[in-house]
């Protein structure tokens, strides 16, 4: 991905508890075509300084059009936690997901200094392990609207992402060849629909096609091709 | 009225005989007249209906649009000024022909079947993109056949038409675990529609007893029954049963329908 390519997602965690859920969601969803911002990834290791890599987390999250609230253990001692919060409610215009750890009780008051956030009333989404976090954000994100990119050679270098499956062939390899909706073939213009269904991506003309797709799948199983 | 994106809509049972074809017909009349702009394609490719319900002779039918034959515009019969509805009401029909049936019944493959599908897809949506429907109606043959689950897979809502029967009462209870239940996971909702009740009040509003049988059947089928309509001898009996609910709004028949309409308005959001 170009590194001039604003952030889709911020990824807000407490490093003790939740970097191994923070890792695993990033890698997931850069893979699913979001870019996701890290600080322990994405800010260079060369970095000159703490100004700086204050300037590159802050960049991103200004960028960023959805912020993730990891709410692992502690994560309301962060200092660093709490000042990313703040700064994604002060610009506003961004979509928040709070992801609860389930051991973790719902309610926890913020003091952020200039307000008071108290996440019992904010929409959680409780989550139990890493790959459970992944499936919801991902879920939700598409749910939201929030399309990814599908970066064509990085589908193509990624194992998991099953390229040699028939299902999936349709996914851009080849930019000469138009990109058709898998469920009423229709030629997609602009974005496709992504839809990870029984472990395949799925390209879809809009979210209508995908809601369709799930519906012939679930009644016909593996005999709908 | 609302922008909301359109509809579509299947009426499905598990037996033939329900009153699928008049309910549909009638609500979809109905609606119109309200000034919705309204579609209804006739599904039921093993056993159409819907040329002699409206007395057409189409020259180009659904089954060509499936064949990749026709467009969906030469499929149309734009009824809108015939009946004198505010919005627009559109049918397109499927074939009578016997060779045309068994077509559709036995002769294809199952890439055929699909492509044939991906094809009714393309036009449904252009029946929302150009011709602006707000409901399209799916009038679908009974029972569990591929044509019947395809129409049921791409509508947002089914409504059952059910006679208060043992046989029809078993079918569908089987339908909600084998087919509704999976897709209304996927957003899909049902909803029941009782018909022709012996011995029911013909009055407007069921009356209490009518209720406590409706109660009854929402618990054994668990799906809600969003009306109920006596079995009226004029329209069971009627060589031409012809959209009462906009020819004769009098007629208690015409008011049960009247009552279903609002709510499927209602479920929609369109109200």
């Amino acid at each position: 991905m170009s590194a001039l390519r604003p952030y889709d997602v911020f990824i807000c965690h407490k490093k003790s508890s939740g970097k191994d859920f923070a890792d695993h969601l990033k890698a997931g969803l850069e893979e699913l075509g979001y870019h996701s911002f890290l600080d322990s990834k994405d800010i260079p290791k060369m970095t000159d300084g703490i100004q700086e890599w204050i300037q590159i987390r802050d960049q991103a999250i200004k960028d960023c059009k959805c912020f993730i609230l990891l709410i692992t253990p502690g994560f309301q001692l962060s200092s660093e936690v709490l000042k990313e919060l703040k700064m994604a409610r002060q610009i506003g215009n961004k979509h928040f997901l709070y992801f609860r750890h389930r051991d973790l009780a719902r309610k926890f008051i913020l003091d952020l200094g200039d307000e008071k956030v108290d996440l019992g009333r904010q929409e959680q989404v409780s989550f139990e392990n890493k790959e459970e976090l992944l499936r919801l954000a991902h879920g939700i994100l598409l749910k939201e609207g929030h399309t990814p990119i599908v970066d064509s050679q990085k589908l193509a270098q990624t194992p998991h992402i099953a390229t040699t499956d028939k299902e999936t062939k349709n996914i851009a390899t080849d930019e000469s060849k138009t990109l058709h909706c898998e469920m009423c073939s229709k030629p997609i213009e602009g974005q496709p629909y992504v839809e990870l269904i029984d472990e395949s991506y799925h390209n879809f003309h809009c979210k209508e096609c995908a809601q369709t797709f799930k519906k012939f799948k679930k009644l016909y199983g593996d005999d709908f091709k | 009225m609302s922008k909301s994106a359109g509809k579509a809509i299947a009426f499905h049972s598990y037996k033939g005989g329900t009153g699928k074809t008049t309910l549909i017909c009638n609500i979809c009349a109905l609606i119109a007249k309200k000034g919705f702009n309204v579609g209804l394609l006739d599904f039921d490719l093993y056993a159409p209906s819907l040329v002699a319900y409206f007395r057409k002779k189409p020259s180009i039918f659904l089954n060509d649009l499936l064949y990749g034959s026709a467009a969906i515009s030469d499929v149309l019969f734009d009824l809108t000024e015939e009946l004198g509805v505010k919005g627009k009401f559109f049918v397109g029909f499927s074939s009578p022909r016997k060779e045309d049936i068994n077509i559709i019944e036995c002769k294809h493959d199952t890439k055929w079947q699909l492509q044939a599908l991906r094809r009714f897809l393309l036009a449904k949506q252009e029946l929302f993109e150009k011709y602006k429907l707000d409901y399209l109606f799916l009038d679908t043959s009974p029972g569990i056949r591929y044509w019947s689950i395809n129409t049921l897979a791409t509508a947002d809502l089914i409504f059952m038409p059910l006679k208060d029967s043992d046989m029809d009462i078993d079918g569908t209870r089987k339908m909600v675990n084998d087919i509704y239940d999976s897709l209304s996971r996927l957003g899909s909702k049902y909803y029941i529609i009782l018909n022709k009740v012996s011995g029911a009040s013909f009055t407007a509003v069921p009356p209490p007893d009518e209720k406590a049988r409706i109660a009854e059947l929402e618990r054994i089928i668990d799906a809600q029954v969003v009306g109920s309509i006596p079995c009226y001898c004029d329209i069971q009996f009627n060589r031409h049963e012809f959209l009462f609910s906009i020819n004769k709004p009098e007629h208690g028949f015409s008011k049960r329908i009247a009552d279903i309409s609002e709510q499927i308005l209602a479920i929609s959001n369109k109200k």
